[in-house]
């Protein structure tokens, strides 16, 4: 009994670490990472992340807002023959054993009417709308032109 | 008699269930083990094009003659798929050190009426000095992609009026007298790029 409770206890602090990496506490939504790639002179930009469901209830990112964009919307990339489809996507499932992943690639959160560029090692806020857990703010980091994750800037 | 009707049956269904597994292993070994999207007619990929570099000067295909050539088409608004390929195209020059120079990285747009010379040079320059951005009027565009056998299409508008284009999204490889040699797909990696551009490079 003892022994189950240590191993639940460890388990909840070891949980609590993630979240504290960047993203203000919330009880269900654990946003890890969110970072965006520099953009030139486009008006659309991207952002990754990787959302966690940390509570027991399934929830759906169903909007996103920043004062970088007019809009923002999420798409999902396809390949198909060759050519690059991207579809949007009205909500992204987020489920307790199943976080949803934005990456290079496939998902991502697009930044529509970007009011100026991205530039690299800034940071902008950026607030996610969850149908259950409500808004969750959080900071994004801007990493090189062509990188492929957070922190590690261009993959040169 | 219907116990050997029944192992008969029973060998006859064993058998088949071997040429099943042996059928499904040969499928999923040819297809984890074919090459990167090769467009349907290879041979007639490429040919002649005239386009417009970031200082504005018309350059043909001619120009690029006696080097190797990674050719992507794309845009500068492509929040997704350019930036990665740009990135890996760069990562394989790198990667390739001194033999770099014997490859020629070129990145024509799909979008000339946003994308212009200037536009594509400070794009193409976050990501490496050494990719040459080309634009084009509509009917110099419209004939690289023509002879690229590259497809894109302009989609509706966004909100703030900007434009996504879906468009084929692959790395053309020519060597150096102007002929399709092979394609990465936008996701290969940048050292299996490079390792296959070191390999046409010893060859030559």
């Amino acid at each position: 009994m003892l022994r189950t409770a240590a191993i639940v206890t460890a388990f909840v602090f070891a949980s609590l670490g993630p979240a504290l990496a960047g993203s203000p506490h919330h009880p269900s939504i654990e946003v890890e990472q969110p970072w965006a790639r520099a953009t030139a002179s486009a008006t659309v930009g991207a952002v990754y992340m990787t959302i966690h469901e940390r509570s027991n209830v399934p929830d759906k990112l169903v909007a996103a807002t920043s004062p970088v964009a007019e809009s923002i919307e999420v798409h999902a990339h396809t390949m198909e023959d060759g050519v690059m489809r991207m579809r949007r996507v009205t909500a992204v499932d987020v489920a307790p054993s199943s976080p949803a992943t934005f990456a290079p690639g496939s998902l991502h959160l697009m930044l529509v009417g970007l009011k100026h560029s991205l530039v690299r090692s800034q940071t902008f806020p950026l607030s996610l709308t969850f149908q259950n857990a409500g808004t969750v703010e959080v900071t994004v980091t801007v990493e090189g032109p062509g990188a492929k994750g957070p922190g590690r800037a261009a993959a040169r | 008699m219907y116990d050997r009707l029944r192992r008969a049956l029973t060998i006859l269904l064993v058998g088949l269930g071997v040429l099943l597994v042996a059928l499904l292993g040969a499928y999923w070994w040819q297809t984890s083990h074919s090459p990167a999207v090769v467009p349907k007619t290879t041979a007639a990929i490429g040919g002649p094009f005239e386009l417009v570099d970031s200082t504005g000067r018309t350059v043909s295909s001619e120009s690029f003659r006696g080097k190797w050539l990674m050719i992507y088409f794309g845009y500068t608004s492509c929040p997704d798929a350019c930036p990665t390929a740009l990135s890996d195209m760069a990562a394989a020059l790198d990667q390739l050190g001194a033999e770099a120079s014997k490859v020629q990285a070129l990145f024509i747009t799909v979008d000339p009426e946003r994308d212009t010379p200037s536009v594509l040079a400070d794009y193409v320059k976050a990501f490496d000095p050494r990719i040459v951005g080309l634009s084009g009027n509509v009917e110099q565009i419209a004939a690289a992609t023509k002879a690229y056998k590259v497809y894109y299409r302009k989609q509706e508008p966004e909100a703030d009026g900007s434009a996504l284009v879906e468009h084929t999204s692959i790395i053309y490889v020519m060597d150096p007298a102007g002929r399709f040699v092979t394609n990465f797909s936008h996701e290969t990696a940048p050292e299996k790029m490079a390792a296959s551009l070191r390999h046409l490079l010893a060859q030559s």
